[in-house]
C-alpha cells in the first residue's frame, strides 16, 4: 500500500484509524490472554461492531463522494460540452469572417484595379478629348485669321465707300450750284431771248410801218450782227441744254450712288453689330481658351495620352458611367469598409468569448486532474479498506480458534462470528464491485471524452461545410435583430417626443397657474374683520382693567379708554343691528303693503267693493259702480251710514240686516242695484244723444 | 350658425346673467338673506327671486362686471360660492359653476370639444333645467342650523396671468371637508359650458 500525500482529507484519518486500531487489535489478544475469553470476546464484538460501524460509515461516505463527484462530472461535462460548441462556433465564426475578411479584401483589390483601368480609360479618353480640343482652337484661331482679313476688308470697303460717299456728295452739291446757277442764266437767256423776240416784233412792226424799206447799210450790219449773236446765244443754249442734260444724268448716278452709300452705310451697321458679336465671341473664346488651358493643365498633369479616336459623346457617356460606377464603388467600398469594421469588431468579440471559452477549458480540465486525484484517493481508500478486512479476519480466525478451544457453549457467538465474517466478505465483495464500478466509470469516462473529442472533430468539419450557411444565417439573424432594434429605437424615440411634448405641456399648465380671486370687500371679509375688531378690543380692555385691577390701590375710580372703545363699537355694532331691524321692519312693512294692496285690489275685483279701514274702528266701502260714494261701517257702535241716496235703502236695511241679519247679501243686493241704476243712466245718456 | 344663435358677447353675458339668478337663488334657499330681501322676477319662463338689498346687489353687481369682463378675455374659468359659518368660520357648503371655453387663444389647454352651433331657446332651457335643479336640491342638501348664521364669499378662479383690478384679492380654495358632492346639469352656449356641483359637509 502506497501512502501518497494527496490533498483530499480522507487520506489521513482511514490510515491513522486503522494504525491506531491495528495496533489496538494487535495488542488485544495479548493483553487479554487465555484466561479472560469472555471479555476478549466483548472487545471484538466492540471493535466488530466499530469496524462495521466505520465501515456503513465509509460505504456511505464513499457513495455520497462517488454521488457528488458524478454530479460534478455531469455538470463539468455539461458545461465542457457547452463551452466546447461555443469556442467551435466561435472559431468557425472567426474563421468565416477571416475568410469573408480576405474574400472583401481581394474584391477590394479586384475592385481598385478595375478603378485603375477605368482611370486609365478615362484619362485616354480625356488626352484623345485634348487633341480634339487642340484641333478645334487651330480651326478656331484659323477661322479667326479670316474673319479678321474680312472684317478689315469690309472695313477698308466701308471707309473708301464713306469717303466716296463723301465726295459723290460734294459733286452732288456743286452741281446742284451749277444746276442753279445755269438755270439762272437760263431765265436770263430766256428773258434776253424774249426782249429780242419783242425787238424783233417791233422791228417787224416798224419794218412794216415804215413799208417801203430804206435799208442803210448800217441797219443790215447791225442786223447781221445782231443775227450772230442770236446764233451764237442759240448754240450756247443748245450747249447749255447738252450740259443740262449732261448734269441730269450726272445728278441721276450721284442719287443711284447716294442709295449704293446709304445701303454700304446699312451694311457698315450690320457690319458693325456683327464685329459686336465677334467680341462678345472673342470673349468667349478667351473663356473656352482659359477652359482649353486648364485641360491642358490637367492633361500634362495626367500625362497618358492614347490616339484612341471615339466620338466625345461616347466618351462623355462612358466617362459619365465611369463616374457613377466609381461613385457605386466608393459607396460599397465605405459600406465593405464599415462591414469590415463591424467584423473586426465582432472577431474581437469572438476572441474575447474564445479566451473566456479557454479559460473555462482549463478550469474543466483542473477540475478534472483533481476528480482524478478524488478517485485516485477513493482507490487507496478502498485498498486500506482490503488490507483492513484482511486484519479483521486474522483476527477473527483467532478469536476462532481460542473459542472453540475454550467453549461450546458459545456457539450462538460463533454464530454471529460467522454472520460477522459473512458481512465482511460481502463488504469485501462489495468494495470489489464499487471498484469494478468506479473502473468501468472511469473507463466509461475516458471513452466519452474521446467519443466527445471525435464528435468535436467531427463537428468542426461539419462547421466548416455549414460554416458559410450558419454565418449568413447569423448575419440574417443580427440583421433582424437590428431592424427590429432600429424599429424599437424609433418607436421608442417617438415616445420620447410624446412623453417630451407631454411633460412640457405639463410644465406650462404647472407654470400656467389659477389664481382664485374674491373681492376684499366681501360679506365674509366684513364680518370678519368685525369680529377681529371686537375681539382686539375686548383683549385691550381686558388687559386695561387687569392692570386696573392690579393698581387698585388708587381711590379714584375710573375706567380705562379701552372699555369706552369697545362699547361704542359694541353701540355701533347694535345701531348696525337696529339699522337692519329697521330695514327688515321697513321691508316687512312693504310687503304688507303690498300684500294688502294686493287683497284689496282682489276683494274689489271680486267683491265689487272697496275697503278701506279707518283709525276709530270704522270700515269705509267703496262700491265699484258708485267710487264717489260710500257706505261706513262703525265697528264699535255696530251702525252702517250710507250715503248712496238708494231710494229703497230702508226697506233693503230692514230686510237683510234687521230680519235676516245677512249683511253680504245686503250689500249684493245694493250692488245690484247700483250697477242697474248705472245702467239705466247710461241708456238715457246714449238715447239722448 | 343659425340665426339665434348666441356671439361670444352675447354668450358672455348669458352666463354672468345665469351667475346673478344662481346666486340669488341659492342665497335665497338656503337663507343667507331673509326673504323679504328677495322679490319675485320673471325670468327663463320661471318666477326667480332676486335680492332689493342695495348692499347684496351692489356686491353681486361689482363680482359680475368683473367676472363678465374675465369670461370675454377667457381668463375664468370658475366661479364658486361658498357658504361660510360665522362662528366656525367653516365651509359649508360650496357652489362651483365651472366653466368651460370652446374657443380660447390657448386653446392647447382648453377644452378640446368642438360643440356645434346652439340655439338660443334651447340654452334657456338648458338653464331653466338647470335652476329647477338648484331649486330642488333644497330636499337633499342639509339644514342649516342656525339661520342668519351663515355668511357667503364669492371666488373667482382665473387665470394666473389674468388682469386684476385693486379691490379684488386672491383666496384659499376654502374646500369643505369631508364633502359629499352632487354634480348638476349643465348648459352651453357657442363659446362655454357651464357646469354646476354642489359640495356640502355630510
Amino acid at each position: 500500500m502506497s501512502v501518497s500525500g494527496g490533498s483530499s482529507p480522507f487520506l489521513e484519518t482511514p490510515l491513522e484509524a486503522t494504525s491506531d486500531k491495528g495496533i489496538h487489535l494487535e495488542d488485544s489478544p495479548v493483553r487479554v490472554g487465555k484466561n479472560n475469553h469472555v471479555d476478549t470476546i466483548e472487545a471484538k464484538d466492540r471493535q466488530i461492531i466499530s469496524l462495521e460501524y466505520k465501515l456503513n460509515t465509509l460505504q456511505n461516505e464513499f457513495e455520497l463522494e462517488r454521488l457528488q463527484t458524478q454530479r460534478q462530472c455531469n455538470t463539468l461535462d455539461k458545461q465542457y460540452r457547452s463551452a466546447v460548441d461555443e469556442l467551435e462556433k466561435a472559431l468557425d465564426d472567426t474563421k468565416f469572417l477571416h475568410e469573408s475578411n480576405s474574400k472583401l479584401q481581394e474584391e477590394l483589390s479586384v475592385v481598385k484595379d478595375q478603378l485603375n483601368s477605368t482611370e486609365l480609360e478615362k484619362d485616354k479618353i480625356i488626352n484623345g478629348l485634348q487633341f480634339k480640343i487642340r484641333a478645334i482652337e487651330q480651326e478656331l484661331s484659323d477661322s479667326r485669321l479670316n474673319q479678321d482679313s474680312e472684317r478689315s476688308k469690309l472695313t477698308n470697303e466701308v471707309e473708301t465707300c464713306k469717303i466716296e460717299n463723301e465726295n459723290s456728295q460734294a459733286l452732288l452739291a456743286k452741281y446742284e450750284e451749277e444746276l442753279q446757277k445755269q438755270s439762272s442764266e437760263l431765265k436770263n437767256l430766256i428773258k434776253s431771248n424774249n426782249e429780242k423776240d419783242i425787238e424783233i416784233s417791233e422791228l417787224k412792226t416798224t419794218k412794216i410801218v415804215n413799208s417801203h424799206p430804206n435799208y442803210s447799210t448800217e441797219d443790215l450790219q447791225e442786223l447781221a450782227t445782231m443775227n450772230r449773236m442770236f446764233q451764237d446765244q442759240m448754240k450756247y443754249v443748245k450747249e447749255l441744254e447738252e450740259a443740262n442734260i449732261k448734269q441730269a444724268n450726272e445728278l441721276k448716278r450721284l442719287r443711284n450712288l447716294n442709295d449704293s452709300s446709304q445701303f454700304w452705310k446699312s451694311e457698315n451697321e450690320k457690319l458693325q453689330s456683327k464685329l459686336q458679336d465677334l467680341e462678345i465671341l472673342e470673349n468667349n473664346i478667351q473663356e473656352l481658351q482659359v477652359e482649353n488651358i486648364d485641360l491642358k493643365s490637367k492633361l500634362t498633369s495626367m500625362n497618358i495620352f492614347d490616339d484612341q479616336n471615339d466620338k466625345p459623346e461616347n466618351i462623355i457617356n462612358d466617362w459619365q458611367l465611369t463616374k457613377k460606377e466609381n461613385l457605386i464603388l466608393t459607396d460599397e467600398n465605405s459600406k465593405l469598409k464599415l462591414s469590415v469594421n463591424n467584423l473586426k469588431l465582432l472577431n474581437e468579440e469572438l476572441a474575447m468569448e474564445r479566451n473566456q471559452l479557454l479559460d473555462l477549458n482549463k478550469n474543466y480540465e483542473s477540475s478534472l486532474i483533481n476528480l482524478k486525484k478524488l478517485n485516485h484517493e477513493l482507490d487507496q481508500q478502498r485498498l486500506l479498506s482490503f488490507e483492513e478486512c484482511k486484519l479483521l479476519r486474522k483476527q477473527l480466525d483467532d478469536v476462532n480458534e481460542v473459542v472453540t478451544s475454550d467453549n461450546e457453549g458459545r456457539t450462538k457467538e460463533m454464530q454471529s462470528h460467522k454472520e460477522l465474517e459473512t458481512l465482511i466478505d460481502d463488504y469485501k465483495n462489495k468494495t470489489d464491485d464499487l471498484t469494478n464500478e468506479l473502473k468501468h466509470i472511469n473507463e466509461q469516462l475516458l471513452n466519452s471524452q474521446k467519443e466527445q473529442q471525435n464528435q468535436l472533430t467531427k463537428k468542426r468539419k461539419t462547421n466548416d461545410y455549414n460554416g458559410l450557411s450558419y454565418y449568413s444565417q447569423r448575419m440574417n439573424e443580427l440583421q433582424l435583430e437590428n431592424v427590429e432594434l432600429k424599429r424599437n429605437l424609433q418607436k421608442y424615440q417617438n415616445l420620447n417626443k410624446l412623453l417630451e411634448e407631454k411633460t412640457k405641456k405639463l410644465i406650462s399648465l404647472k407654470e400656467k397657474k389659477i389664481r382664485i380671486l374674491q373681492l376684499r370687500d366681501n360679506p365674509l371679509a366684513n364680518d370678519q374683520f368685525i369680529k377681529k375688531k371686537q375681539i382686539t378690543l375686548l383683549q385691550n380692555e381686558n388687559k386695561d382693567l387687569m392692570e386696573q385691577i392690579k393698581d387698585s390701590a388708587s381711590d379714584v375710580r375710573t375706567v380705562p379708554f379701552s372699555v369706552y372703545e369697545s362699547l361704542s363699537f359694541e353701540l355701533k355694532q347694535q345701531e348696525n343691528e337696529i339699522f337692519k331691524v329697521n330695514k327688515k321692519s321697513v321691508r316687512l312693512k312693504e310687503m304688507f303693503n303690498k300684500k294688502s294692496l294686493e287683497f284689496i285690489d282682489v276683494v274689489n275685483s271680486i267683491l265689487g267693493f272697496r275697503l278701506e279701514f279707518q283709525q276709530d274702528n270704522k270700515v269705509k266701502i267703496y262700491s265699484c259702480f258708485k267710487p264717489d260714494k260710500f257706505l261706513v261701517v262703525d265697528l264699535v257702535k255696530n251702525t252702517l251710514v250710507s250715503n248712496l241716496n238708494l231710494h229703497n235703502w230702508d226697506e233693503l236695511l230692514k230686510l237683510w240686516i234687521e230680519e235676516r241679519g245677512q249683511i253680504p247679501c245686503f250689500l249684493a243686493t245694493v250692488t245690484l242695484q247700483l250697477w242697474e241704476q248705472l245702467n239705466s243712466e247710461k241708456n238715457v245718456e246714449l238715447t239722448s244723444i | 350658425m343659425p340665426i339665434d344663435s348666441i356671439s361670444l358677447k352675447g354668450s358672455t353675458r348669458t352666463i354672468t346673467e345665469f351667475f346673478e339668478y344662481s346666486i340669488n337663488s341659492i342665497l335665497y334657499q338656503r337663507g343667507i338673506y331673509p326673504p323679504e330681501d328677495f322679490s319675485r322676477v320673471k325670468k327663463y319662463d320661471l318666477t326667480l327671486l332676486k335680492t332689493h338689498d342695495d348692499e347684496l346687489k351692489d356686491y353681486i353687481r361689482r363680482i359680475l362686471i368683473q367676472v363678465h369682463k374675465w369670461l370675454l378675455g377667457g381668463k375664468c374659468n370658475k366661479l364658486v360660492l361658498c357658504i361660510i359659518n360665522k362662528d366656525e368660520g367653516d365651509t359649508v357648503e360650496r357652489w362651483s359653476f365651472d366653466v368651460t371655453h370652446y374657443k380660447s387663444e390657448n386653446s392647447s389647454e382648453q377644452s378640446n370639444e368642438e360643440p356645434e352651433s346652439i340655439d338660443s331657446e334651447v340654452t334657456k332651457n338648458q338653464i331653466r333645467a338647470l335652476i329647477r335643479q338648484i331649486t330642488a336640491s333644497m330636499t337633499f342638501l342639509p339644514e342649516l342650523a342656525n339661520e342668519g348664521n351663515y355668511t357667503f364669499n364669492v371666488l373667482a378662479y382665473t387665470d394666473a396671468y389674468a388682469k386684476v383690478p385693486l379691490d379684488w384679492a386672491d383666496s384659499d380654495s376654502k374646500e369643505v371637508e369631508n364633502a359629499e358632492v352632487v354634480q348638476f346639469k349643465s348648459f352651453s352656449t357657442n363659446d362655454h359650458k357651464v357646469g354646476l356641483q354642489v359640495s356640502y359637509r355630510f
